[in-house]
Protein backbone atom coordinates (compact mmCIF):
# COMPACT_ATOMS: atom_id res chain seq x y z
CA UNK A 1 0.00 0.00 0.00
CA UNK A 2 1.26 3.57 -0.90
CA UNK A 3 2.52 5.45 2.37
CA UNK A 4 -0.17 7.72 2.78
CA UNK A 5 1.15 11.70 2.89
CA UNK A 6 -1.03 13.61 5.29
CA UNK A 7 -2.38 17.12 3.85
CA UNK A 8 -1.98 19.51 7.61
CA UNK A 9 -3.59 22.21 5.21
CA UNK A 10 -6.83 20.01 4.66
CA UNK A 11 -8.97 21.00 6.56
CA UNK A 12 -8.18 24.92 6.35
CA UNK A 13 -10.43 27.40 4.39
CA UNK A 14 -8.41 28.68 1.08
CA UNK A 15 -7.44 31.66 2.64
CA UNK A 16 -6.33 30.69 5.47
CA UNK A 17 -4.05 28.10 4.01
CA UNK A 18 -2.62 30.82 1.57
CA UNK A 19 -2.00 33.16 4.23
CA UNK A 20 -0.06 30.46 6.76
CA UNK A 21 2.16 29.34 3.61
CA UNK A 22 3.18 32.68 3.63
CA UNK A 23 5.41 32.14 6.61
CA UNK A 24 6.02 28.69 6.77
CA UNK A 25 9.05 27.22 5.48
CA UNK A 26 8.71 24.38 3.30
CA UNK A 27 11.61 22.29 4.06
CA UNK A 28 12.66 20.68 7.72
CA UNK A 29 14.04 23.01 10.50
CA UNK A 30 17.62 23.88 10.03
CA UNK A 31 18.39 23.99 13.62
CA UNK A 32 19.65 21.46 16.61
CA UNK A 33 16.83 19.15 18.08
CA UNK A 34 16.81 18.21 21.46
CA UNK A 35 16.97 14.43 21.16
CA UNK A 36 16.30 12.04 24.60
CA UNK A 37 16.35 8.21 23.01
CA UNK A 38 13.58 5.96 24.79
CA UNK A 39 14.96 4.75 27.61
CA UNK A 40 12.97 1.33 28.30
CA UNK A 41 10.10 0.25 25.36
CA UNK A 42 6.78 1.56 25.88
CA UNK A 43 5.26 -1.40 28.05
CA UNK A 44 7.69 -0.47 30.78
CA UNK A 45 7.55 3.55 30.54
CA UNK A 46 5.43 5.85 32.47
CA UNK A 47 3.33 8.39 30.05
CA UNK A 48 2.34 11.81 30.53
CA UNK A 49 -0.41 13.72 28.32
CA UNK A 50 -0.20 17.24 27.78
CA UNK A 51 -2.31 19.14 25.63
CA UNK A 52 -2.58 22.56 24.54
CA UNK A 53 -6.35 22.76 23.91
CA UNK A 54 -7.43 25.15 26.96
CA UNK A 55 -8.78 22.41 29.25
CA UNK A 56 -9.05 22.89 33.16
CA UNK A 57 -11.33 21.86 36.00
CA UNK A 58 -14.45 23.16 36.48
CA UNK A 59 -12.85 23.92 39.81
CA UNK A 60 -9.84 25.84 38.90
CA UNK A 61 -10.26 29.04 37.10
CA UNK A 62 -10.60 29.45 32.82
CA UNK A 63 -8.19 29.89 30.62
CA UNK A 64 -7.91 34.00 29.87
CA UNK A 65 -10.29 34.72 26.79
CA UNK A 66 -11.39 38.03 27.50
CA UNK A 67 -7.90 39.81 27.53
CA UNK A 68 -6.93 37.96 23.86
CA UNK A 69 -9.90 39.25 22.44
CA UNK A 70 -8.78 42.79 23.66
CA UNK A 71 -4.98 42.00 22.56
CA UNK A 72 -5.08 39.61 19.81
CA UNK A 73 -1.24 38.68 19.92
CA UNK A 74 -1.38 37.84 23.66
CA UNK A 75 -2.27 33.88 24.65
CA UNK A 76 -3.17 33.04 28.42
CA UNK A 77 0.70 31.44 29.63
CA UNK A 78 -0.69 29.59 32.49
CA UNK A 79 -1.18 26.22 32.73
CA UNK A 80 -3.95 23.70 34.22
CA UNK A 81 -3.28 20.42 36.10
CA UNK A 82 -5.69 17.74 35.17
CA UNK A 83 -5.80 14.68 37.24
CA UNK A 84 -6.05 11.02 35.28
CA UNK A 85 -9.47 9.92 35.33
CA UNK A 86 -10.97 13.50 34.45
CA UNK A 87 -14.13 12.99 32.35
CA UNK A 88 -15.54 15.74 30.11
CA UNK A 89 -18.35 16.12 33.40
CA UNK A 90 -15.32 17.56 34.84
CA UNK A 91 -13.80 19.99 32.75
CA UNK A 92 -14.35 23.67 31.30
CA UNK A 93 -12.71 23.90 27.31
CA UNK A 94 -11.65 27.90 26.25
CA UNK A 95 -9.89 28.16 23.27
CA UNK A 96 -10.75 31.12 20.47
CA UNK A 97 -9.14 28.80 17.50
CA UNK A 98 -11.15 25.98 17.70
CA UNK A 99 -14.81 24.69 18.00
CA UNK A 100 -14.77 23.21 21.98
CA UNK A 101 -17.85 21.60 21.85
CA UNK A 102 -16.39 18.84 20.73
CA UNK A 103 -13.71 17.79 23.24
CA UNK A 104 -16.81 19.01 26.29
CA UNK A 105 -18.68 15.89 24.38
CA UNK A 106 -15.57 13.62 25.12
CA UNK A 107 -12.32 14.59 26.20
CA UNK A 108 -10.66 11.24 24.69
CA UNK A 109 -11.02 13.10 21.28
CA UNK A 110 -7.93 15.72 22.40
CA UNK A 111 -7.07 14.67 25.96
CA UNK A 112 -7.04 10.46 25.38
CA UNK A 113 -7.16 9.95 29.28
CA UNK A 114 -9.79 6.99 29.48
CA UNK A 115 -8.10 5.41 26.30
CA UNK A 116 -4.55 5.54 28.07
CA UNK A 117 -6.19 4.22 31.14
CA UNK A 118 -7.08 0.89 29.13
CA UNK A 119 -3.42 1.12 27.66
CA UNK A 120 -2.03 0.46 31.24
CA UNK A 121 -4.81 -2.00 32.06
CA UNK A 122 -4.01 -3.66 28.66
CA UNK A 123 0.25 -3.45 29.24
CA UNK A 124 0.78 -1.20 26.03
CA UNK A 125 2.10 1.54 28.23
CA UNK A 126 3.68 0.92 31.28
CA UNK A 127 1.32 3.28 33.86
CA UNK A 128 -0.15 6.54 32.92
CA UNK A 129 1.21 9.26 34.92
CA UNK A 130 -0.64 10.50 37.60
CA UNK A 131 -1.67 14.10 36.62
CA UNK A 132 -1.87 15.26 32.74
CA UNK A 133 -1.28 19.00 31.90
CA UNK A 134 -3.79 21.35 29.82
CA UNK A 135 -2.12 25.28 28.53
CA UNK A 136 -3.38 27.05 25.73
CA UNK A 137 -2.73 26.40 22.17
CA UNK A 138 -1.63 29.93 21.08
CA UNK A 139 1.04 31.36 22.24
CA UNK A 140 1.76 33.61 19.20
CA UNK A 141 4.40 35.43 21.75
CA UNK A 142 5.96 33.27 24.23
CA UNK A 143 8.98 34.19 25.23
CA UNK A 144 8.05 33.77 29.03
CA UNK A 145 5.69 30.51 28.58
CA UNK A 146 8.81 28.72 28.60
CA UNK A 147 9.84 29.71 32.03
CA UNK A 148 6.19 29.94 33.11
CA UNK A 149 4.66 26.82 32.26
CA UNK A 150 6.98 24.11 30.97
CA UNK A 151 9.47 25.01 33.79
CA UNK A 152 6.80 23.60 36.32
CA UNK A 153 5.79 21.07 34.44
CA UNK A 154 8.59 19.77 34.04
CA UNK A 155 9.39 19.33 37.77
CA UNK A 156 6.38 17.75 38.65
CA UNK A 157 6.67 15.19 35.81
CA UNK A 158 10.28 14.33 37.16
CA UNK A 159 8.45 13.82 40.55
CA UNK A 160 6.03 11.65 39.03
CA UNK A 161 9.02 9.45 36.80
CA UNK A 162 8.13 10.30 33.59
CA UNK A 163 9.36 8.95 31.22
CA UNK A 164 7.52 9.86 27.89
CA UNK A 165 5.18 12.80 26.54
CA UNK A 166 2.35 13.08 24.15
CA UNK A 167 1.79 16.26 22.75
CA UNK A 168 -1.79 16.53 21.30
CA UNK A 169 -1.89 20.61 20.16
CA UNK A 170 -5.26 21.70 19.66
CA UNK B 1 10.41 19.46 27.21
CA UNK B 2 12.68 16.99 25.43
CA UNK B 3 15.30 19.07 26.97
CA UNK B 4 13.96 18.73 30.09
CA UNK B 5 15.01 14.79 29.88
CA UNK B 6 11.99 13.41 28.73
CA UNK B 7 11.16 11.54 25.40
CA UNK B 8 8.41 13.79 23.14
CA UNK B 9 6.13 12.94 20.66
CA UNK B 10 3.59 15.67 19.11
CA UNK B 11 0.07 14.02 17.45
CA UNK B 12 0.11 17.13 14.94
CA UNK B 13 -2.71 17.63 12.70
CA UNK B 14 -0.47 20.25 11.45
CA UNK B 15 3.01 18.55 10.85
CA UNK B 16 4.48 21.73 8.25
CA UNK B 17 3.73 24.40 10.96
CA UNK B 18 5.35 22.23 13.77
CA UNK B 19 8.19 20.57 12.02
CA UNK B 20 9.26 24.26 11.65
CA UNK B 21 9.63 24.69 14.94
CA UNK B 22 12.26 21.66 15.10
CA UNK B 23 10.20 19.10 17.38
CA UNK B 24 11.85 15.91 17.92
CA UNK B 25 9.15 13.77 16.81
CA UNK B 26 5.60 14.32 15.33
CA UNK B 27 2.61 11.80 14.38
CA UNK B 28 1.27 13.87 11.47
CA UNK B 29 -2.42 12.98 11.41
CA UNK B 30 -5.07 14.39 9.11
CA UNK B 31 -8.02 14.83 11.09
CA UNK B 32 -9.56 18.45 11.67
CA UNK B 33 -7.94 20.72 14.27
CA UNK B 34 -9.09 20.03 18.28
CA UNK B 35 -9.37 16.22 17.40
CA UNK B 36 -6.50 14.69 16.44
CA UNK B 37 -7.51 11.46 18.44
CA UNK B 38 -10.19 10.89 16.56
CA UNK B 39 -14.05 11.18 16.63
CA UNK B 40 -16.53 11.85 19.57
CA UNK B 41 -17.34 8.19 21.52
CA UNK B 42 -15.35 6.42 18.52
CA UNK B 43 -13.34 4.18 21.47
CA UNK B 44 -12.05 1.97 18.50
CA UNK B 45 -10.86 4.38 16.20
CA UNK B 46 -9.47 6.43 19.04
CA UNK B 47 -7.99 3.70 19.90
CA UNK B 48 -6.21 3.03 16.49
CA UNK B 49 -5.08 6.07 16.22
CA UNK B 50 -2.60 6.37 19.31
CA UNK B 51 -1.86 2.64 18.91
CA UNK B 52 -0.28 4.03 15.70
CA UNK B 53 0.99 7.23 17.59
CA UNK B 54 2.72 5.77 20.19
CA UNK B 55 4.90 3.31 17.89
CA UNK B 56 5.79 6.37 17.00
CA UNK B 57 8.12 6.25 19.85
CA UNK B 58 9.69 3.22 19.34
CA UNK B 59 9.71 4.12 15.15
CA UNK B 60 11.57 6.93 15.21
CA UNK B 61 15.32 7.35 15.27
CA UNK B 62 16.28 10.35 14.34
CA UNK B 63 15.51 14.26 15.89
CA UNK B 64 12.92 15.88 13.61
CA UNK B 65 11.35 12.64 12.22
CA UNK B 66 8.10 12.98 10.88
CA UNK B 67 5.67 9.48 10.31
CA UNK B 68 2.72 10.31 8.24
CA UNK B 69 -0.26 8.00 10.12
CA UNK B 70 -2.55 6.15 7.43
CA UNK B 71 -5.59 7.86 8.65
CA UNK B 72 -8.44 9.53 6.95
CA UNK B 73 -11.28 11.42 8.42
CA UNK B 74 -14.22 10.63 7.71
CA UNK B 75 -16.45 13.91 6.77
CA UNK B 76 -15.81 16.55 3.93
CA UNK B 77 -13.34 19.13 5.82
CA UNK B 78 -16.60 21.58 5.41
CA UNK B 79 -18.69 19.13 7.35
CA UNK B 80 -16.23 19.37 10.19
CA UNK B 81 -17.96 22.11 11.97
CA UNK B 82 -13.93 22.57 13.46
CA UNK B 83 -13.78 26.42 13.72
CA UNK B 84 -14.88 28.62 16.59
CA UNK B 85 -18.50 30.43 16.33
CA UNK B 86 -17.03 32.96 16.43
CA UNK B 87 -13.48 34.30 13.86
CA UNK B 88 -10.55 34.46 16.47
CA UNK B 89 -9.09 37.98 17.45
CA UNK B 90 -5.63 37.24 15.40
CA UNK B 91 -7.74 36.15 11.99
CA UNK B 92 -9.71 39.32 12.53
CA UNK B 93 -6.36 41.31 13.20
CA UNK B 94 -4.43 39.91 10.31
CA UNK B 95 -7.79 39.72 8.32
CA UNK B 96 -6.65 42.29 5.53
CA UNK B 97 -3.00 40.08 5.06
CA UNK B 98 -5.06 36.87 4.76
CA UNK B 99 -7.60 38.43 1.89
CA UNK B 100 -3.99 39.81 0.70
CA UNK B 101 -2.72 36.15 0.07
CA UNK B 102 -5.43 34.85 -0.72
CA UNK B 103 -5.80 37.39 -4.00
CA UNK B 104 -1.94 36.89 -4.47
CA UNK B 105 -2.65 32.99 -5.19
CA UNK B 106 -5.23 33.36 -7.82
Amino acid sequence: MEQKIVDGFRFLPPGLKAWVKTFIPDEAYKGTIPWIPMKKPLSQATLALVTSAGISLKTDPPFDMEKEKREPLWGDRSYRKIPRGTTEKEIDCNHLHINTNHVKQDINVILPLTRMAEFEEEKIIGRLAPTAYSFYGFQWQNTDFLKEAIEPISKHMRAEEVDAVLLTPA
Amino acid sequence: MEEAGFSTLLLSPTWEFTRAEGIPRIAAIEYPYGRPVGQIGDREGQRKVLLEALSVFEKAKRPGEVIHLPFTWPEDPKKTDWQPPEMSPLIKFYLEDIKKARQAQG
